[in-house]
């Protein structure tokens, strides 16, 4: 089921990016153009996309498919928290900083997916291990390799 | 050639020298093993460390890190399931199933003797064959390079997984990603749909560490009860044993050298690298094994196919270099580059006019090759000891890690949205049986292939060209003869699984 949506979801892909290849120019001294060779790609995932619908829909395997999203989230929990946590880590990091964001997010990642029961020598690992890639990482890469990593608004 | 070897030797034994050189062997296995830190910029790093050095000994390092840096990849592809560097891909394919198997020692042991019998053939090719090789890579013009892309792409319906659809839409997608920006014959920005931060492109580093890295960390949580028991990677002792290792790798010699010869003759071509070479190598392991059903599952087939393929890259991009001058990579462009900073005037004179640089740039890749192993070796137990931490901790901690190896790239922000997007493109393909490898080989070579069909087209309307000039139509006839083993050989491979 999921295998079909993924063909059309190409399907779909290839077809906006051939509308999208007519607005691009041509040029006489170079025959393909901008638009030649991204043409040749689309049209040929979307012979593919439309092989990979056809041959999911003759196998007619659909399972009932109950989007039942208390169980799709209990399953998935870990990955969801990560994720989320993931994206705030990159959308906040121009705000607060590299280092501020990168401790918070491996902290609360680790706090977050790891056992329910912790002992004090579990948070002294995860605070040290959060302090040490921010902290190191930034410091190490600005001394010696010039990487200026985002200050955040506190530190500017 | 003898007198030439005897300068070398005597340059490279002084201390100074070996010194600097284990330093930067062991700078490069580091560096490579780090997703997102690339062989590349450890090179461009050492560049100004060589300042103060004299040529023998800056070339020496660099040399180093280059051997180093290719078989540091093999360390994070193993034991965490994400390439260190891109020419480490393949190695994931079949390192990674080991050591999930409980086996990292036998995994770690073999990646580092195949990298060092590769390294060694493509010493001993550097030295007997450099001036041929050049004379011959020499006449690749646009219609060569274009076909020998076409024939590096056909490799994708061999690493397909399970359906070859699936395996070409994935590499179709890697193909249009890389089109994504500023193209730059023309000028014009493609398909960044308003979005100003894609007109600088996506960088393909950027692609591999969120479509392998990221996917390959989310998926480590899916086992939901074992991460939050605190479990780790890998569960069990952990066995090294070096000399088993070995032997086992000597045990495959036509796999050994046959992944050395392609990794050798692929490094020689400007352009085309280990990133390339690692992939085609396995590819052609599993064409000529009785076995092809086995890999993917952890044999040690595949795992020697890889490294041996992308270190004999080493010595084959060499030999552009000394032959005739010309950098076969970014990474012996550097070294050129420091070359001429201490006044040496690299080109086809070189081995006539300064053949102590030509006899250390022999004996230090020898030497290094050994550095390499012994450090690999030593280190082993210490990078074992990762697949000992619980995935709770390691999962957010190399997240961070792929953050910083992405912005690391171009300094620029906007990279991180790019990684994100990847990483969960990456997720999904995965979930949905789709194989990754092609989107990196589309992403890689995507360019490449444009560039030179356009280039050629542009020399010349004669699109006949790429059939009658000799060079381009070998690569061609390579590529269907590729495909079409492929097909049958997983025709014969799903028939064998009904029979049985």
């Amino acid at each position: 089921m999921g295998e079909l949506i993924a063909g059309i979801i190409f399907l779909l892909l290839s077809i906006v990016i051939f509308i999208q290849t007519s607005q691009l120019p041509e040029s006489q001294y170079d025959p393909l153009g901008p638009a030649g060779f991204p043409r040749l790609i689309v049209i040929f995932m979307g012979i593919l996309a439309a092989a990979l619908i056809i041959k999911k829909v003759r196998a007619k395997d659909f399972e009932k498919v109950e989007f039942n999203f208390k169980k799709l989230f209990k399953d998935y929990k870990l990955i969801f928290i990560s994720l989320f946590n993931f994206l705030l880590y990159i959308l906040l990091m121009r705000f607060i900083g590299f280092r501020i964001s990168t401790f918070l997010f491996v902290f609360l990642t680790q706090y977050m997916i790891g056992p329910e029961e912790k002992s004090g020598k579990t948070y002294f690992i995860m605070t040290s291990i959060a302090l040490f890639i921010s902290l190191g990482a930034y410091y190490f890469f600005q001394s010696y390799l010039s990487v200026i990593f985002p200050p955040g608004i506190f530190f500017e | 050639m003898i007198e030439m070897l005897v300068l070398g030797f005597e340059e490279i034994l002084s201390f100074h020298l070996l010194f600097n050189m284990f330093l930067g062997t062991l700078a490069g296995i580091i560096a490579g093993a780090i997703p997102g830190f690339t062989i590349t910029m450890a090179i461009i790093l050492t560049l100004p460390f060589t300042f103060g050095m004299s040529p023998n000994v800056g070339l020496a390092t660099m040399l180093g890190v280059f051997v180093g840096g290719l078989s540091g990849g093999l360390i994070t592809a193993a034991l965490i399931g994400i390439p260190g560097t891109p020419s480490a891909v393949a190695t994931t394919f079949d390192a990674f199933p080991m050591v999930q198997k409980g086996q990292p020692g036998r995994a770690l042991g073999i990646g580092i003797w195949a990298s060092f019998f590769g390294s060694l053939i493509s010493m001993i090719l550097l030295i007997t064959l450099a001036p041929q090789v050049a004379n011959l890579a020499m006449k690749i013009g646009p219609w060569e390079y274009f076909s020998l892309i076409v024939f590096a792409l056909t490799i994708i319906a061999s690493i397909t997984g399970d359906s070859v659809i699936k395996g070409l839409l994935a590499g179709s997608l890697g193909l249009l990603v890389a089109t994504v920006g500023l193209d730059p014959m023309s000028g014009f920005t493609r398909f960044t749909f308003n979005i100003r931060f894609l007109e600088a492109g996506v960088p393909f580093l950027t692609v591999l560490i969120g479509v392998f890295a990221v996917s390959r960390l989310l998926t480590e949580l899916e086992a939901k009860d074992e991460v939050k028991s605190g479990e780790e990677l890998v569960t069990g002792k952990i066995k090294f044993e070096p000399f088993k290792t070995m032997k086992e790798v000597l045990s495959q010699p036509v796999n050994l050298i046959r992944s050395s010869l392609i990794g050798s003759l692929i490094g020689a071509i400007p352009g085309a690298g280990a990133s390339i070479s690692n992939i085609l190598a396995y590819d052609q392991a599993k064409k000529g094994s009785k076995h092809p059903e086995l890999f993917g599952t952890g044999i040690a087939d595949g795992i020697i196919a890889s490294e041996a393929g992308n270190n004999s890259t080493a010595g084959g991009g060499l030999i552009p270099m000394i032959a005739l001058g010309i950098p076969g990579s970014a990474v012996s462009a550097v070294m050129l580059a420091a070359l001429q900073l201490h006044g040496i005037n690299p080109g086809p004179m070189l081995i006539r006019n300064n053949p102590d640089i030509v006899g250390t740039i022999f004996v230090g890749f020898f030497v290094a090759t050994f550095f390499m192993l012994v450090i690999q070796f030593f280190g082993a137990r210490l990078f074992l000891k990762i697949t000992k931490i619980p995935k709770y901790i390691l999962v957010p901690t190399v997240m961070a890690l792929c953050v910083i190896g992405s912005y690391l790239l171009n300094n620029r922000y906007s990279d991180l949205y790019i990684l994100f997007a990847m990483g969960l493109v990456g997720y999904f393909l995965k979930k949905y049986n789709f194989a990754l490898a092609p989107v990196i080989l589309g992403v890689i070579l995507g360019p490449i292939a444009e560039t030179n069909l356009r280039r050629a087209m542009m020399t010349s309307s004669d699109w006949t060209l790429f059939f009658t000039r000799p060079i381009s139509l070998g690569f061609l006839v390579l590529g269907v003869i590729s495909i079409g083993y492929a097909y049958w050989q997983n025709n014969k491979m799903k028939k064998n699984k009904a029979e049985s």
